[in-house]
């Protein structure tokens, strides 16, 4: 799934004065809990997003370099070129290959982003309502965050696992 | 004659991904950006000879579509390969039981795709 430009996050209380104000107990108690959630489900985005951008940085470089060695190539007569440049066919495949399946990194971050992003508005949107919220509040709405996740890093990041590694595989049914 | 593949997802980028994979192999692609723009290009005039879903997408998700496609006749018997981030077992008992063929979790290698389709387009 690819998620659209997300609406603003929207306050009830964006006129209010700028003053100092006193969160009240309950919201004191979700916030403990789903704050360092939010920031390892923040990390292991970070990380995908660097270790992505180096993998399209690599691909793209071999593309390059593929490219100015087909310009190196002496001139002679386009029969004479025909094993040389058929040799370099399946190197820029793989390559294009590599680069194009980074490009699908894109997809995974949205959707990881959009999962954040949701959970955000939603303690926004509760925050009136959390006045005496304790433990076993703080515990659903874990679970509620628990069950929008839609990759396994989201799972394993969750309760404080490292990151898995990619778990990409077919199942035949 | 070629044959047809269906692609069902709501990012564009992955669609192409998808297409150019399988295009390349000889397939013609059709399109569509979830599962309710799907449902209306298959009325049953149109003939696919296998089609790769999502999971999540708005409008209509990729399991919902898979129920709702497996009651047309003329689609009944089309193979359906899952693409997707999800990797959760329930998931994919779900679809298996509404009858996906296979379960592919990106991200993805399109020879990998390639492979899947080539094996089980009818």
């Amino acid at each position: 799934m690819s998620a659209s430009a997300p609406e603003p996050l929207t306050t009830d209380n964006a006129a209010a004065p700028q003053a100092a104000v006193l969160l009240a107990d309950g919201t004191v108690v979700i916030a403990q809990a789903v704050l360092p959630v939010w920031g390892r489900q923040l990390d292991v985005i970070h990380a995908r997003l660097n270790e992505g951008v180096g993998e399209l940085t690599q691909a793209l470089v071999h593309i390059h370099e593929l490219s100015e060695h087909i310009a190196r190539l002496p001139l002679q007569p386009a029969d004479e070129q025909l094993p040389a440049l058929q040799a370099l066919g399946p190197q820029l495949q793989h390559h294009v290959e590599h680069a194009l399946s980074g490009l699908q990194l894109g997809d995974r971050l949205s959707q990881m982003l959009t999962v954040v992003r949701g959970d955000i508005q939603r303690l926004i949107d509760h925050m009136p309502l959390l006045g005496d919220a304790g433990l076993q509040h703080a515990e659903e709405w874990l679970e509620e965050l628990r069950s929008r996740y839609t990759t396994p890093e989201q799972h394993e990041v969750h309760g404080g696992s490292a990151p898995p590694h990619d778990a990409h595989g077919i199942d035949y049914f | 004659m070629s044959k047809t593949v269906m692609v069902i997802d709501d990012s564009g980028s992955f669609r192409t991904v998808v297409k150019l994979a399988l295009q390349k192999a000889g397939y013609t692609v059709m399109e569509a950006g979830d599962g309710k723009e799907a449902l209306a290009k298959l009325d049953g005039s149109v003939k696919v000879n296998l089609i790769v879903c999502d999971v999540n997408m708005p409008n209509m998700d990729g399991l919902s579509f898979l129920k709702q496609v497996k009651t047309q006749a003329a689609y009944k018997f089309v193979p359906v390969i899952m693409l997707t981030t999800e990797s959760q077992e329930a998931k994919k008992a779900e679809g298996r039981a509404a009858g996906a063929k296979a379960w592919i979790t990106k991200p993805f290698q399109p020879s990998q795709l390639v492979d899947a389709v080539n094996k089980l387009c009818v």
